[in-house]
């Protein structure tokens, strides 16, 4: 499993990289804005909208986009962001 | 008992008979999540609690006993005396929370240059030393206390030897348009011995002067614990990590390529997510 993680990191090098920055950008902003609910939540539908924009261009730059991958990414972007704002009522 | 087998392979192991991707983790079942959280989640918005003509979302679990308990730990570790209850500095404590939200501000001093010695002296209780600790949007009792201890001024004030009272707050309201939980911390030690009642490990209920009761220990209706929803929601996320998780190791050992990484980039959001909720967003803000 680890070689094929590593086999998909490598092949796709540049997205994985700018996904990697995303998350430590929102870690990043989690942090500064710690306290403060509605900027976490803003953070937090920020990088749900990034992670799906991602999803987007990786299925396109790999000719792979259909409407059920679209439709996956919008799930778990937005199934994350419910949850996490069920839990700590953030709106 | 076979039955039970294949429902758990169908829904959480890839293979033929789901055309090599657990049901748990398809996108129609990915929608059909969201639908139902989101669905939980106006219902949790509809059912806010009201005090006071104040509508109130905020589910914490912290509870003045556990400050008390946690606080006197700290300074039991640091080879100090535990600190007395004062109900007196419960009450001063409280009447700076409530300053706070009608006035609309989150500081030591008010716009208005009110300080924190001031509700100290309104309830008649004359000190030698007095300090303060803040904290707003925090979950956990703990998270507060150990939010105050990794901060040199806040840590100072809950080891100061000279200190041996101690009292708190405990408040919902909005606070800068944002539903907030305040916990206001008041140390101090009395002029004189008998000048205060202090009451060793007892917190309770403050009532103010017109009436409004503040939280100093965990009321149901305004403070409900998260627990009950949380370990559902830990579960749930648990169980999509697990089926993500097996996802990839069966496909990389059947050699099945999912269309470009899809597995392994919604394995990583949602890890990162939960781990930026459980580290920042279950801490709130200490002054």
């Amino acid at each position: 499993m680890i070689a094929h993680i590593i086999q998909e990191v490598r092949k796709h090098a540049i997205d994985y990289l700018v996904l990697a920055s995303g998350s430590a950008l929102f870690l990043l902003y989690l942090r500064i804005f710690q306290g403060e609910r509605l900027e976490s939540f803003l953070t937090l539908l920020i990088f749900a909208s990034f992670y799906t924009m991602w999803g987007i261009v990786h299925h396109t730059r790999n000719n792979t986009l259909h409407m059920k991958n679209v439709l996956e990414y919008i799930a778990v972007s937005f199934l994350m962001l419910v949850l996490v704002s069920l839990f700590y009522m953030l709106i | 008992m076979k039955k039970i087998r294949r429902i758990l392979h169908r829904w959480l192991i890839p293979g033929e008979h789901n055309n090599f991707r657990a049901h748990l983790i398809r996108h129609d079942s990915l929608l059909a999540y969201t639908f139902v959280a989101l669905a939980f989640l106006l219902i949790a918005q509809a059912n806010h609690h009201t005090i006071g003509g104040r509508i109130l979302g905020i589910a914490t679990d912290i509870q003045a006993q556990q400050l008390l308990d946690d606080t006197n730990n700290e300074r039991v570790k640091n080879g100090l005396e535990p600190l007395s209850y004062s109900p007196k500095l419960a009450e001063a404590a409280a009447l700076k929370s409530h300053h706070m939200l009608i006035n609309n501000y989150w500081s030591h001093f008010s716009p208005n240059g009110d300080s924190p010695w001031g509700f100290i002296k309104q309830t008649g209780y004359e000190y030698e030393y007095a300090g303060e600790n803040l904290a707003k949007n925090f979950l956990y009792s703990q998270n507060v206390v150990d939010a105050w201890m990794k901060s040199p001024t806040h840590r100072e004030n809950i080891l100061r030897p000279e200190f041996t009272e101690v009292g708190y707050a405990i408040q919902n309201g909005v606070l800068e348009g944002e539903e907030t939980t305040l916990v206001v911390q008041m140390f101090a030690k009395p002029l004189r011995a008998t000048a205060s009642n202090a009451a060793p490990n007892a917190p309770e209920t403050t009532t103010l002067g017109n009436g409004e009761a503040v939280l100093a220990q965990s009321d149901q209706n305004a403070a409900t614990a998260p627990a009950s929803t949380g370990i559902m929601l830990y579960i749930f996320v648990g169980i999509l990590i697990l089926a993500l998780v097996l996802d990839l190791y069966i496909g990389s050992r059947l050699k099945i390529i999912h269309v470009h990484g899809k597995t392994l980039a919604h394995l990583v959001f949602i890890i990162i997510v939960t781990l930026g909720a459980l580290i920042y967003l279950a801490n709130g803000a200490i002054i």
